[in-house]
């Protein structure tokens, strides 16, 4: 026993100090009124709070369009990344090797370069619009492209679909693909063998995409800026203005706020299926 | 003194001739009783060699806006002092100031800030005001900016000054018909046109002017309020709000932003040396901020030494040249000033961005921060107006 617990410590060390201590200081920050600049004087208050339910309801509208802009692009990527991690599974050996490289081959460059990268391709002058001229098809740009929540989800889906896609690979690799032939052997159709049995046994790699994907979106701060122009504004960026106001305190409120409404989706997520399951044989 | 100077003299003939290491130097000269920075200044002009690196503790950290330096610099520096400079870049002021206030002196040394902040940096505790006649460099400066008054604490400067240009719209002549006052702004023709640099306070402020506040850095609530439904009434036009103002350039370039609604002057030489339109500036009637900056150097910062002989090489007037050819926008080193003035090619460039004219800076509404909770009010009023 005094083993593994000398075995676990530092794992426990890592997420005490890097997990628990800054959660705990920012629930302190938050319930402070920041008269002194790190929040931890003065009065005990619930006002941050208040405030963010409150404030003429804009943080809470602006809370619930985030996760509604996660929720879609999550479910975009969903939708895109499962056919291609069932093509990649289905493939040889080697294929998949190529196949996977080229879904981690976006992360060899900068996170800021890719975004960047989608006003060139969305923009006025930007590809598409330029391609759309070129064959006559528009005299004008179409200006909806860019700077909108289109554009934001276009971005985030290019972004995160990576993760989604190795999430439902590996969950795919583990399969029993035999019991796919029994039931095409008792006489199911395609879509019924894959509703009935790919589908259940791949779960666990859908929700850990979700995860992957759903959760980081609701704090991407760099995408709205970039390509999210007036109407893209998420809780991130009204979060940023606050603290360069010095305004710790409420954006402290506002960051735990978003965690708790984290923490409770993945305890919801853990009662809903066995994540260890993908990654354990 | 001559006396002093004979010794001086002597002391860099022996790191001249190699019988002086630039410790035994810097050592002498402080038996001497000459400062640090008169020193390095006389070293400077030695040229080469990193043997000072001892003297000068390093690196030095500066917490600072992309254009308040380039790389010959850093690089002439570290040749010269062998101290690295490590940069860090922020876009808004009271960013800066938060940074500073959390980590001091023990991880920055030199922050740069907007008028106003100044004194609020000053009355805060943050940074050391600067005797500027220790500065070989600050010989350089327009007397005007040697004598600012609400940077003074004594005989002292609470900053070294750098750059000052008045906040004023840009448009694209072929889209938009000529203006003179902010209201042009709201028409519904130049829908998602309007490009902003993202800086809420002086957004505010600007349309604090737009709404006829008397002191756009000080308004009340109700100046506030009008002030945050101007800028949503403006939301519609606003296609988007970029972090840097050296981005502005790429929009006007590409068609993109017709009207750029908070720029500094100099923005239509960029955007036509970078071959876009020849973009035209607005001075609204309504009135226009400005900002007016500089250099502090942080308390107890832990390279003071290297700090001061920072400030004092960065200021001179061969590398505020170069800056001025890169930004385009008036500066406070008189001597640089003189210098394009004999370049034909930035002769009229001087005089366009107001450069030789620098009791302009001192008549514009300056950048500063609202005070006591006006920064909080400020900053809810954007956040609602932008979220709605």
């Amino acid at each position: 026993m005094p083993r593994l617990l000398w075995g676990l410590l530092p794992l426990a060390t890592i997420d005490v100090v890097l997990f628990l201590v800054p959660m705990v200081i920012m629930a302190l920050f938050s319930l402070r009124f920041s008269e002194e600049l790190l929040g931890l004087t003065g009065r005990w208050t619930v006002a941050h709070y208040i405030k963010v339910f409150t404030s003429e309801g804009i943080y809470l509208h602006i809370l619930v369009k985030t996760i509604v802009i996660a929720l879609i692009a999550t479910a975009a990527c969903l939708l895109v990344g499962y056919p291609f991690a069932y093509f990649i599974a289905s493939t040889s050996r080697r294929w998949q090797g190529v196949l996977l490289t080229l879904v981690i081959m976006p992360f060899w460059t900068s996170y800021l370069l890719r975004v960047y990268a989608w006003t060139a391709i969305l923009g006025d002058r930007g590809l598409i619009n330029e391609a759309l001229h070129f064959l006559r098809i528009t005299d004008q740009p179409l200006s909806f492209l860019l700077f909108n929540v289109f554009s934001e989800i276009v971005v985030f889906v290019y972004l995160y679909i990576p993760y989604a896609v190795l999430a439902i690979y590996a969950s795919l690799e583990k399969m029993d693909r035999s019991l796919v032939l029994a039931a095409m052997d008792l006489g199911a159709t395609p879509v019924q063998a894959f509703l009935r049995v790919v589908l259940p046994q791949t779960l666990p790699g859908v929700y850990a995409s979700i995860v992957f994907v759903f959760i980081p979106i609701l704090g991407e701060y760099v995408t709205p800026t970039l390509v999210g122009g007036m109407s893209g504004v998420l809780i991130t960026n009204l979060l940023v203005n606050q603290i360069h106001a010095l305004e710790f305190g409420f954006g402290a409120a506002i960051a735990f706020v978003i965690a708790t409404f984290v923490l409770v989706l993945l305890l919801g997520l853990r009662r809903s299926v066995d994540l260890e399951r993908l990654y354990v044989g | 003194m001559t006396d002093r100077h004979a010794v001086l003299q002597s002391l860099v003939e022996g790191v001249r001739g190699g019988r002086l290491t630039r410790r035994e130097f810097f050592s002498a000269c402080a038996r001497l009783g000459i400062g640090l920075v008169a020193a390095s200044s006389v070293l400077r002009t030695l040229g080469g060699g990193t043997a000072s690196a001892a003297a000068l503790q390093g690196p030095l950290n500066i917490l600072v806006w992309d254009d308040h330096f380039d790389e010959p610099e850093l690089k002439d520096f570290l040749a010269t002092t062998g101290v690295k400079i490590n940069t860090s870049l922020f876009d808004e002021n009271a960013d800066a100031y938060a940074k500073t206030k959390l980590v001091g002196g023990r991880q920055i040394d030199v922050v740069s800030g907007d008028a106003l902040w100044g004194p609020r940096y000053h009355q805060s505790g943050l940074v050391d005001p600067l005797d500027l006649s220790q500065f070989e460099s600050a010989k350089e400066l327009f007397p005007v900016f040697r004598e600012i008054s609400f940077w003074k604490v004594g005989n002292r400067s609470i900053m070294f000054p750098w750059s000052w240009a008045p906040i004023i719209p840009y448009y694209d002549p072929r889209y938009v018909t000529p203006f003179n006052s902010y209201e042009a702004l709201f028409d519904p023709k130049y829908r998602r046109r309007i490009v902003m640099e993202k800086t809420p306070v002086d957004i505010m402020a600007q349309m604090g002017l737009v709404t006829g506040a008397k002191k756009p850095y000080e308004m009340t609530p109700a100046e506030i309020k009008a002030a945050k439904e101007a800028l949503i009434r403006l939301k519609p036009n606003i296609l988007t709000f970029v972090e840097q103002s050296n981005q502005f350039v790429q929009y006007f370039v590409n068609g993109t932003a017709w009207i750029i609604a908070n720029a500094h002057t100099g923005l239509d030489y960029r955007v036509k040396q970078a071959g876009g339109p020849l973009v035209k500036p607005v001075y609204p009637r309504e009135g226009y901020v400005g900002f007016l900056d500089g250099e502090m150097v942080v308390k107890n910062a832990a390279h003071r030494n290297a700090a001061m002989a920072w400030l004092d090489h960065k200021n001179q007037a061969k590398y505020v040249v170069l800056n001025f050819q890169k930004q385009l926008r008036a500066l406070a080193n008189e001597k640089a000033m003189k210098m394009l003035q004999q370049d034909p090619k930035y002769a009229d460039l001087v005089h366009a961005t107001g450069y030789d004219q620098p009791d302009v800076a001192l008549r514009m509404i300056l950048k500063g921060p609202p005070p006591g909770e006006g920064l909080k009010m400020y900053i809810d009023a954007f956040n609602e107006a932008i979220a709605r």
